[in-house]
């Protein structure tokens, strides 16, 4: 074989394994790659030769590498048949074999690969080490970690300073490996040295967000981005991106955010993905309705999308729409049974029939086949909660906060799994992160509140209950009454008394309930110490909602008041 | 059934629950909300329990389906109304067909309401509060109750436990299946829109997307309707939900027929287990039974003993069908069919510690029956086997606990037991038949079931055979008949072709030669097929042939025929065979001339026979004795000797009853007495075989009544002969002499003897030249001309 004979068959043979892996014939790729990397080469001096006769002859796929000199291309020719050799491995899963083949491969693209292989196969490596997801060791366990990460890290810092610099992809490879290292700051300021180079890397932008701890360290990120990325109108749109699922993600609405949802809407109308976020910032609102609307929405434009569908079943569930919840499992299940999101489906379906066991079994198959589906642990949690087994709930929920620290779920959750034990103090910590998260949330507040009045500490009790009151949207007559007797206990009864009135007088501007009748009852008996016996009559004459307690003392009241004023 | 040209796409199976059972589960839900109409209950009642007790329509004749439709269901239940309104004079039969509606509506606006997938689940949670766990729970209640214990209590549980264990995709699964048997039925469903208004606008959103996906998914929508429509856009791809409980069953009735009939697996089975080897997790323990069994029968060792692993590997993980010793009982059973006896007896041995263990005497009683039929046949064995207990010891075992426990029918099998045991011994004919009167009667006086016709059977064997010894052939022959009968009866072809190889010999020994091979060759095509029954028939076979050709002096190809016979003798689990085949060896060296090496060969037979207990078989032994007494008188004229072994054997074959050979030794002794003195000893040689003649008559074996015939003209003879002439009555004792040799002509004719014709005709010419008759001279001559003729040509029989 001659030399040109031989660049002309390498050539043929690389044209075709691309060709073969662009249709996912990947063994089929890999088998002409391993023959195009075992030929034996001619001579260098050959090799030359024929380059400068034939040029045409030496074509290949990267375009952007403009090599100086001709050595450099011959060069350049040979490491590109690695790299494409590299990536089939690559997709055939074996991640060894693809670091391996490019061992001393200079190339940017031969270096990540590379780097990339070893991450991902050290991650594989751990995940078999522990016992899987649902196994004693999990790979949250720190003693089980992906041993590659120093080598890699050290291979990046040994690299030339600008050129891992100049790059965007080597910087987000860099950035996650430090954050697998527990090195967030480092790693978050080299995420945001490669999405200013790049904004286009999504992964990036995720990797990011998922580093994050607190709405607030977002910000700061958010608005470092708004300093450096304002300059190009592209650039932007991915910015906004990134600030709506960072919302998201938070559980933030504003209307800065619904504008900013108009404007991406406008440019990607059918972009499901950010229909979704509408639908789960809907969602995170406990807008259920609208929640559903979007989802149907969704499904209707992209209807074998199974990504959030969970987050929908969530809704229906809410919502105790059983007969739909019981379509989309099947829905779901003839779309792909063994996917995360079609098992957290039909866990909620189970869930909601009560069937808790099954439930059980399918949050578990959801795990199984993604770690990182972390609805799955809380609610897999509140299965268990409903089988009372509270140990295997807080199980659940540690597993859950450890997979995603923001789940304000999972940390409420843990709070009320305490609570049936009777652990106020730890309930009372675990509230406090849920209500970091979500500090709007009046429940998060009632159930702090409840936590401090059952360890006794009725002054901040009041505080957390009043902070509740303050922002739930509509007067809570549970909230006021709760008020009421804790001032009560203080012996403050001025101001209990204030808010047994402000309790009762709900009952014209909403409805009447327990509450408002407990505080109607309270108020009745106040008068009847004061010797208001007309008034006590009027208001514990008029009590016919509550329990048979509450009737038959208000009834005996109003006979005492009667025999009072009939005297 | 399901047609076959639809096509299955899919087949679910499940421990107890069927889509039609659901129709059975509103049938007992109706019973027990009280709904139904009173005069309907019983017969309805009898449906339910028809369907319940799968186990009963195995032994049925009647064909069985494991998909029965609606249709099919309330048709029965029509019948079965009408039935009972037939019978039964109290009723009005006028309301008859009203009642029929009324069940049929009832049951049907119940199937109705199951509309949704919700609806199954709701009506499987409904149907969980009909069971209670006390029974004194069931009083006191609006409706009726079921305890989880009472026979529909347990079929309800069971149906609610399996659906329950239904995982999702299982239960969607079912529900496609449970609308396909909604919409095969001939019924007009109504639609019934009874969901809320609220949840159409999710209608209208499921439809739109199940049209933008076509999934087909219209069973699960809010609102479903059956219609007309639907049904005639019903695919053509089927879901079947086929319960294991009854695939089971039906493959035990499977088993039942290739156990008992030999017929091929029917098509429809074969196709239904096709499917069930498609699903992955289909795996039914049963199927690989049947696998086991059709390898089995054909004489694949390794395909047998593959499935037969799996078929206990599997069932080991059903605790509660499978125990470890039934595991060891099938698996003796397959090793001793192929032979490999070792791997049997340890098996066994093993399998009789484990049901000791586990307290299981049914089984264990069984183990033990086994192991003797298995040893019976194996002395070899028994002896090496020293784990086990001695026989009598196990014999008596098995006496005290059958009885013990009420297994008839073992405890009729041990007596037979013990029977033949005592046969072999040589024990006395009383208590012999005191075993089998025993057998006979314990079989007879217990409620008969299909299985026990078997233990029947070869009780009439054991009668037959004993008699046959015994020399009382009517009887014999009437339990044949008997036994023939009982075998038609129940198509039982394995009893059937051993009894008819018994009729063929008994009608050999007769003398009706043609007719027992007629017999033999006319079951030819069936024993083909199976290859165990076809080893023995045809040595059995061989051996009738290996006797007529010695009879006819075909001495060579005897000699081939032996010689192929003795090579398949160490696959036959038949000591008797054994010993047969080996008789007629020695008896074949006799025939040629090599006495010394007939001699020797008996004698190391006789070594044999008394070298254990366990070895020893008294019938055979006398046979051998007599053969060894005859050979010997002719090869060494030592009287004396030959005296002593004869009256040994005589005597014990008269103190076991076994009449033949009394006679048979008898007429040895009385040849032996006039060869060596005939002048003495004719007198006393003729009152005996005046005494022995008429006994030969009764015994009607041809052989011996030729042989005294002959016997008897010859001592006759000799009577002549030595008389003084003057005191001849020459022409009646010369007809008294031309009768019996006559009657040995005919039966020796009969049986083709031709050597001892030869004597007779030889006789014949000696007795004319002493009378001087020409004309019998010359028949004689002419006779003994052509005999020769004829021994030459059988001589060179088979040789060109």
């Amino acid at each position: 074989m001659d030399v040109k004979q031989y660049f002309h068959l390498s050539s043929m043979l690389r044209q075709n394994a691309v060709l073969l892996e662009e249709l996912s014939f990947y063994q089929g790729s890999k088998w002409l790659l391993e023959a195009v990397n075992s030929m034996q080469q001619p001579s260098k001096e050959d090799q030359l030769m024929v380059m400068r006769e034939a040029p045409h002859l030496l074509k290949f796929a990267d375009e952007s590498f403009s090599p100086s000199n001709e050595e450099e291309l011959l060069l350049a020719y040979h490491e590109t048949n690695k790299i494409t050799l590299a990536k089939t491995y690559f997709d055939c899963k074996e991640y060894d074999r693809a670091a391996h083949v490019l061992k001393g491969c200079n190339s940017w693209k031969a270096t990540f690969i590379k780097l990339y292989s070893m991450y991902i196969g050290g991650d594989k490596r751990k995940e078999e080490e522990s016992d899987g997801i649902l196994g004693q060791n999990n790979s949250n366990n720190n003693f089980y970690c992906n041993k590659n990460i120093p080598v890699i890290v050290k291979e990046l810092e040994t690299l030339e300073h600008h050129k891992l610099n100049s790059n965007s992809h080597l910087l987000c490879l860099y950035g996650i490996v430090l954050l697998e290292n527990k090195n967030s700051t480092e790693g978050q300021e080299v995420l945001f040295k490669s999405l200013v180079l790049n904004p286009f890397n999504w992964s990036c932008w995720l990797e990011l967000l998922s580093s994050f701890t607190s709405f607030s360290e977002a910000t700061v990120y958010l608005n470092k981005f708004y300093k450096a990325l304002q300059t190009s109108f592209e650039y932007r749109i991915m910015l906004l991106f990134f600030k709506v699922t960072v919302n998201q993600v938070f559980f933030q609405s504003s209307e800065e955010i619904n504008s900013d949802l108009a404007t991406l809407s406008a440019i990607f109308p059918c972009f499901s993905y950010l229909n979704a976020q509408k639908a789960l910032i809907a969602y995170n609102m406990l807008d259920y309705n609208n929640a559903e609307v979007l989802f149907d929405q969704i499904l209707l434009s992209d209807p074998l999308r199974l990504d959030d569908l969970d987050t929908y079943s969530n809704i229906l569930y809410v919502m105790e729409k059983d007969s739909k919840l019981s379509f989309l499992a099947q829905f779901a299940s003839k779309i792909d049974k063994f996917r995360p999101e079609t098992c957290c489906i039909v866990a909620n379906y189970y869930s909601l029939k009560f069937e808790h066991e099954k439930a059980i079994m399918y949050y578990k198959r959801a795990l199984t086949l993604n770690k990182n589906c972390l609805s799955a642990w809380t609610l897999m949690g509140h299965e268990f909660v409903e089988l009372k087994n509270s140990h295997a709930a807080i199980e659940s929920y540690r597993r859950a906060v450890d997979t995603n620290n923001k789940d304000f779920r999972a940390w409420y959750g843990l709070g009320q799994a305490y609570e049936v034990l009777d652990m106020h103090l730890y309930s009372l910590y675990y509230y406090q992160r849920a209500c970091s998260l979500k500090p709007l949330d009046k429940r998060m507040w009632q159930a702090i509140g409840n936590c401090y009045e059952k360890l006794g500490e009725t002054k901040e009790s009041i505080k957390c209950y009043q902070k509740a009151l303050k922002i739930s949207t509509v007067v809570d007559t549970q909230l006021l009454y709760k008020i009421g007797t804790l001032y009560e206990t203080l012996n403050d009864v001025k101001t209990t008394y204030n808010y047994m009135k402000l309790c009762f007088e709900e009952e014209y501007n909403q409805e009447v309930t327990e509450d408002t009748s407990r505080a109607k009852l309270w108020l009745a008996r106040y008068e009847s110490q004061q010797g208001n016996w007309s008034f006590s009559y009027k208001l514990a004459s008029d009590i016919s909602y509550g329990n048979s307690n509450i009737i038959e003392e208000a009834r005996a009241l109003a006979r005492e008041a009667r025999l009072k004023l009939d005297r | 059934m399901v047609e076959h040209n639809e096509t299955v796409s899919k087949v679910l199976l499940l421990p107890a629950l069927s889509t039609s059972k659901i129709s059975v589960l509103c049938l007992i839900s109706l019973f027990c909300s009280k709904k139904l109409p009173k005069p309907s209950i019983p017969p309805l009642l009898s449906i339910i329990v028809h369907v319940v007790d799968t186990s009963d329509t195995a032994h049925d004749d009647s064909t069985l389906s494991i998909l029965p439709t609606l249709d099919s269901l309330l048709d029965d239940i029509g019948e079965a109304i009408t039935q009972h309104y037939q019978l039964n004079p109290n009723l009005d039969l006028l309301l008859c067909a009203k009642d029929i509606k009324t069940v049929t509506s009832l049951l049907l606006d119940l199937l109705a309401t199951i509309q949704t997938v919700d609806d199954l689940h709701q009506f499987m949670k409904d149907s969980k509060n009909l069971l209670v766990e006390k029974s004194r729970d069931v009083q006191n209640s609006p409706i009726k109750l079921l305890t989880t214990t009472s026979f529909l209590g347990k079929f309800v549980h069971n149906l609610i436990v399996s659906f329950e264990y239904l995982d999702f995709s299982q239960v969607s699964d079912f529900w496609v299946s449970f609308q396909e048997y909604k919409l095969d039925s001939k019924q007009k469903w109504k639609t019934k829109t009874n969901h809320k208004a609220e949840d159409n606008a999710d209608f209208v959103f499921q439809e739109k997307l199940v049209e933008l996906t076509g999934f087909s998914l219209d069973g699960f929508m809010t609102v479903t309707s059956f219609t007309e429509e639907r049904r005639q856009k019903k695919s053509s791809e089927r879901t079947l939900v086929i319960s294991q409980l009854d695939i089971s069953n039906l493959l035990d009735r499977q088993i039942h027929l290739l156990e008992a009939y030999g017929t091929p697996t029917p098509s429809s089975l074969r196709k239904v287990l096709t499917l069930m080897a498609k699903l992955e997790n289909g795996t039914l323990p049963s199927m690989y039974y049947v696998q086991y069994l059709e390898h089995l029968k054909g004489n694949e060792y390794q395909g047998a003993f593959d499935s037969l692993h799996r078929y206990f590997d599997y069932m080991m993980s059903n605790k509660q069908q499978a125990f470890y010793h039934y595991a060891l009982l099938s698996l003796a059973t397959l090793h001793a069919s192929f032979g490999s006896d070792k791997e049997a007896l340890r098996a066994i041995n093993e399998a009789i510690l484990v049901a000791r263990e586990n307290k299981d005497l049914n089984c264990l009683n069984y183990l033990l029956t086994w192991l003797l039929n298995f040893l019976k046949d194996k002395p070899d064995l028994f002896d090496k086997d020293v784990t086990s207990s001695s026989k009598d010891q196990i014999l008596h075992f098995l006496k005290l606990k059958t009885k013990e426990n009420k297994n008839h029918s073992l405890h009729s099998i041990s007596y037979q037991f013990q029977a033949s045991k005592t046969i072999l011994e040589g024990g006395p004919l009383q208590s012999i038949l005191e075993d089998i009167t025993r057998a006979s009667y314990i079989l007879m006086n217990l409620d008969f079931k299909g299985e026990d016709l078997t233990t029947f059977v070869r009780n009439c064997q054991l009668q037959l055979s004993y008699w046959m010894r015994v020399g009382v052939i009517p009887l014999a022959e009437v339990y044949i008949s008997i036994a023939l009968d009982a075998c038609n009866a129940k198509h039982n072809v394995f009893d059937e072709l051993s009894i008819l190889m018994r009729k063929a010999y008994l009608l050999f020994f007769k003398g009706e030669v043609e007719e027992a091979f007629k017999i033999l060759s006319s079951k030819q095509h069936q024993v083909s097929q199976d290859s165990s029954v076809f080893r023995t028939w045809n040595l059995r076979t061989m051996v009738l042939k290996l006797n007529l050709w010695l009879n006819k002096s075909r001495l060579r190809c005897s000699g081939i025929l032996l010689s192929t016979m003795l090579a398949h003798l160490d696959t036959v689990n038949d000591t008797e065979l054994k010993c047969e085949v080996l008789y007629y060896d020695a008896l074949h060296q006799h025939l040629l001339g090599n006495n010394t090496e007939a001699i020797s060969k008996v004698s190391s037979l006789l070594q044999e026979l008394t070298k254990t207990n366990s070895h020893f078989n008294n019938y055979w032994f006398i046979k051998y004795k007599l053969l060894y007494a005859d050979i010997f008188v002719k090869a060494t004229n030592s009287s004396s000797r030959c005296m002593s072994i004869l009256l040994n054997a005589i005597q014990l074959a008269h103190s076991s009853s076994l009449i033949p050979l009394v006679v048979e030794g008898s007429l040895i002794l009385l040849n032996l007495l006039i060869t060596l003195d005939p002048k003495e000893n004719y007198d006393d040689a003729l009152i005996l075989l005046y005494q022995l003649k008429p006994i030969c008559l009764r015994l009607e074996i041809a052989e011996l009544t030729a042989n005294a015939g002959f016997l008897l003209s010859q001592t006759l003879f000799i009577k002549l002969k030595t008389q003084v002439p003057s005191l001849r009555d020459t022409k009646q004792e010369l007809n008294e002499i031309l009768n019996e040799l006559e009657t040995g002509i005919i039966y020796y004719r009969k049986i083709n003897k031709l050597q001892m014709l030869l004597k007779c005709f030889e006789l014949e010419k000696e007795l004319s030249l002493e009378t001087g008759h020409a004309d019998l001279l010359a028949h004689a001559t002419d006779s003994i001309q052509k005999i020769k003729h004829r021994l030459r040509e059988e001589n060179q029989y088979g040789f060109v």
